[in-house]
Order: structure tokens, then C-alpha cells, then sequence
């Protein structure tokens, strides 16, 4: 008999071995050392199949009950529309040119007969009308806050403990070492404030992109697709605290430590908004219903 | 086929539907009722490597944001186990572009009762050692492969899951297995393993 396949073995290793197959392997070294291998591998899944997630979930289902409000108070403040998401653009620029089409008609159709222009010099030249659209003021509410993350409003109010509640436009908030405070913000965005971290709530200009700061990750966290105006800023985040590094901070102590703290050298200074990796995944993958 | 059937019946449950309109309650109901096969199924995919309650907290926040766009053309709990795949893989691949940081093990199984601290290191042991190889693995087939052979899900529903047909679910599937047995016949570790599990003293022997 020819060696059998690692399939054959992997059978064979599950307990239903057929008796030619059985018989070579007593004969046969190799064949025998890969059955033990894939013995073991079995036990190994075996293992997996059996394994539970140990998770304590107190903690979780704090978060995912204030979680659970947000997304229900987003879903409230949605307006309802069935058109789906791709079509909005074209609707919209439909609509635009409707109303052109009928500003352009109704011009052409009242104008009274062109008077003669009068000279250049008595013009009177109106500045044009600033487009300022209206717009909701930033607010955040807290989802999480340790002990130690404070919050003040503006940058020279009195800072108070952050807890509970909703935070408004200028509103600083200020994370110590160890602390975390994750606040929940317009359009489904999620500011997640790790240790030493002070972000502002401010409205950033349109087509701003997500911060993908470490130290204070802001809207990192699945924002939705097109939620590209950015409301908030994050000021001294040190932009080279890797995520890994601070987990390393945590679990493994003074190596990961130095690497970090040599990274963060390199990048002090003002968080850059619009530093999203490009090597990052592309958003909104995750839920294809 | 334990992790899909339990909320079979009913393909688009209540709880969904109020949901939709901005019941806070039925958001911390759909939590409540599958936290424990989302974290099940993280588990499985993520191994013991990653921060596990990170990927459950960003299932359950994705599926809270997306449940608008749910439409009900699959089952609810196709949908969950497709949102739960997607956001572990991401996670996943966050992890490989970081720095390694050595082999810590992040999170450990839940340990039996009575269980020992030498019987928790050789079953953390014989994790490590699987999903050491399962790295190797292509995200696609790792997925089919976890999904059909750990996780028990039939082909067919590993299929509305992976967004994928049964044929290619099959292919996968034999492919990842060949891989997997292929590395297991190389790996020495499993031999110790397989070794250790032979000298077990059989319960009730006399030692």
C-alpha cells in the first residue's frame, strides 16, 4: 500500500481506521508520526468545538445598554424615507434642476421689458448674500466615563467630573492616564477617548475625515457610510501610540512602552483630522443585508 | 447546527421589527438574545488572540446602526452571524497591520469545573497550536472552515452567511481542509499533544 493521504489519516485519527490502512502505519514510521500529528490536531479542534468564551458582562451590558438608547433615539430622529441610500444624490439633484427649470421659466415669462442699464459708475454693487445653512448644534451624549475624565465648557470653565448626560458644542473633555470616556455623537459617530486625551466639541468643515488617533480614537468605530462631516477635534493626541502599544502598556509592560512613547516623539503635536490610514478597511462592509 | 437554529422559526423576530422604529428595549433585546452565539462565534473566529468583548461590543453597535437597512430578505440571525464574520475579519486584519507584540493570549476559554491550572495551559496549548495554523489560512476559506467544521453551521447556510453559493462553500471547504490537515501532518506540537493525551491516566486506574 502506497502512504495514505493526510485525509485518510485525519480519519483514521477521528477513530474509523480501515484495517489495510491501519496495517501500514504499524509499518510504517512516517506514516505513524503524521497520524500522531493529526491525532493531536484532532484533539485540538476538538477543543475548540468545546471551548466557551469566558467574558465578564457586566461591564458590556453597561455600554451596550446606553448603546442600545443612542441607537434607538437615532432611529427616532431619522426622518423615515424609503428611497434607498444610492438614489438620495440623484433625488436631490433632480429636485435642484426642477427648480431651476421653473425659476428660469417664471423669470423669462414676468420679466418686464430690459431698461436700458445705468452707467456703470452709479451701481450700486449689494455683497452677495453669505450661504450660511442651517444646522443643528453639536451635542454628545456619555456613554462611558471613568472615574478621572472631566469635562469643562470651553476652554476656561471650570472642569467638573464627567458623568452622565449630554455635553454640548464647546464642551472640552479631558481623560487622565488610565481613564476612558466614550461618548456617542451625531450622525451614529463615536468619540472613544482612551488615557490623556483632550478633545473639543466642535464642528469641523464638510468633508473632513474621521480621526483615527489612537490614544483618543474618534469615529473610528464603524462611522456610517458618507457620515464624512466631522464634528469634534482632538487636540494633542500623540499620533504614534500605536493601539498595539498601549495594549502593550497594559499586558505587556516596559517594551511596548518604549515603543510608543519613541513613536509619539515623532508625532506630537495637534491631531491631524483627516489622518485616516489607507490601508484601513473600506467602512459599511459589515452589514450587507 | 447549534449557533443558527435557536431563533429559526422566526425569520424577522418582534423584537426587530420595534427595533426599527426606535424601541430602546427591543435594542438591549437583541443584545440580550444572541450575545452569547455572537460571542461564541467571535470567539471561534478570532481565537484566543484579539480583544474579544472589543469585536462583541462592535458587532452589537454595527447591527444597531445597520438594522435600518435590514429588510428581512434573509433570516435575522443569517444577517447577525454575516455582520459577526465581517466585523471579526476586520478586526483580524487590524490586528496583523499592528505590531505583535509576542504570543499573549488575550482571552481564555471559559475553564470547567474542577478544572486544573495544568489542564488549562494544555487546552490553551492545543489552541494555540490550531489557530497558529488556522492563521495560515486565506480569510474566505478560515471562515468556511470555522463556520462548517468548529461551528457545526450546515454548507448551506454557511453560504447566506459568506454571501457565496454552496458549490463555492464546498470548494472552500475542501481546500481549507486539505490545508489544515496538510500543516497539522507537519506540526511536531501536535504530536506532543497527541502524546500527552495518550498518557492521561484513564479515570478510575490506579496510578
Amino acid at each position: 500500500m502506497s502512504h495514505p493521504s493526510n485525509d485518510a489519516l485525519f480519519s483514521a485519527a477521528q477513530g474509523d481506521a480501515p484495517a489495510d490502512l491501519a496495517a501500514h502505519v504499524a509499518g510504517c514510521d512516517a506514516c505513524a508520526s503524521r497520524l500522531r500529528r493529526l491525532r493531536g490536531g484532532a484533539e485540538a479542534l476538538r477543543e475548540a468545538k468545546r471551548s466557551v468564551p469566558d467574558i465578564s458582562w457586566s461591564a458590556l451590558d453597561v455600554v451596550m445598554a446606553r448603546e442600545a438608547e443612542a441607537a434607538a433615539r437615532e432611529v427616532r430622529l431619522r426622518p423615515a424615507s424609503d428611497r434607498p441610500m444610492w438614489l438620495r444624490p440623484f433625488a436631490f439633484g433632480a429636485g435642484l434642476a426642477a427648480v431651476g427649470a421653473l425659476a428660469v421659466v417664471a423669470v423669462t415669462l414676468r420679466a418686464p421689458p430690459a431698461a436700458p442699464p445705468p452707467p456703470v459708475a452709479s451701481r450700486a454693487v449689494a455683497p452677495p448674500a453669505p450661504a450660511t445653512p442651517a444646522r443643528r448644534p453639536v451635542e454628545a451624549t456619555v456613554l462611558l466615563s471613568t472615574r478621572g475624565a472631566l469635562w469643562r465648557q470651553g476652554a476656561g470653565g471650570a472642569a467638573s467630573r464627567l458623568t452622565d448626560g449630554v455635553l454640548r458644542e464647546g464642551a472640552r473633555i479631558e481623560t487622565a492616564r488610565g481613564d476612558r470616556a466614550v461618548l456617542s455623537l451625531q450622525r451614529g459617530a463615536r468619540m472613544d477617548l482612551r488615557g490623556e486625551s483632550l478633545a473639543s466639541l466642535t464642528r469641523l468643515r464638510e468633508g473632513s475625515r474621521w480621526c483615527r488617533s489612537t490614544a483618543a480614537r474618534f469615529g473610528s468605530r464603524a462611522a456610517p457610510r458618507g457620515a464624512r462631516a466631522a464634528i469634534g477635534r482632538v487636540d494633542g493626541a500623540r499620533r504614534g501610540r500605536a493601539r498595539g502599544a498601549q495594549r502593550g502598556e497594559r499586558r505587556a509592560g516596559g517594551a511596548a512602552r518604549g515603543q510608543g512613547e519613541r513613536r509619539a516623539r515623532r508625532g506630537r503635536g495637534d491631531e491631524l483630522l483627516g489622518a485616516r490610514d489607507p490601508r484601513a478597511p473600506p467602512r459599511g462592509r459589515a452589514a450587507g443585508a | 447546527m447549534r449557533a443558527l437554529s435557536r431563533h429559526e422559526d422566526d425569520a424577522v423576530p418582534a423584537y426587530v421589527t420595534r427595533a426599527q422604529t426606535g424601541d430602546a428595549r427591543a435594542f438591549e433585546d437583541i443584545y440580550r438574545m444572541h450575545r452569547r452565539e455572537v460571542s461564541r462565534l467571535a470567539a471561534r473566529l478570532l481565537g484566543p488572540r484579539g480583544d474579544l468583548e472589543d469585536v462583541i461590543q462592535e458587532v452589537f453597535i454595527q447591527v444597531f446602526r445597520s438594522l435600518g437597512s435590514f429588510r428581512g430578505d434573509s433570516r435575522f440571525t443569517t444577517w447577525l452571524h454575516r455582520v459577526t464574520v465581517n466585523v471579526t475579519l476586520m478586526h483580524i486584519r487590524a490586528l496583523r497591520s499592528r505590531p505583535q507584540l509576542g504570543n499573549e493570549l488575550l482571552h481564555e476559554p471559559a475553564a470547567p469545573e474542577g478544572d486544573s491550572p495544568i489542564d488549562r495551559a494544555a487546552r490553551a496549548e492545543r489552541l494555540a497550536a490550531l489557530y497558529k495554523i488556522l492563521d495560515t489560512l486565506s480569510e474566505k476559506k478560515r471562515a468556511v472552515f470555522i463556520l462548517h467544521d468548529i461551528e457545526g453551521v450546515p454548507a448551506a447556510q454557511v453560504a447566506a452567511v459568506v454571501e457565496s453559493n454552496v458549490l463555492t462553500v464546498r470548494t472552500r471547504l475542501f481546500y481549507a481542509r486539505r490545508e489544515v490537515y496538510a500543516a497539522m501532518a507537519q506540526d511536531p506540537t501536535l504530536e506532543s499533544i497527541a502524546r500527552e493525551l495518550q498518557a492521561e491516566p484513564v479515570e478510575g486506574a490506579t496510578p
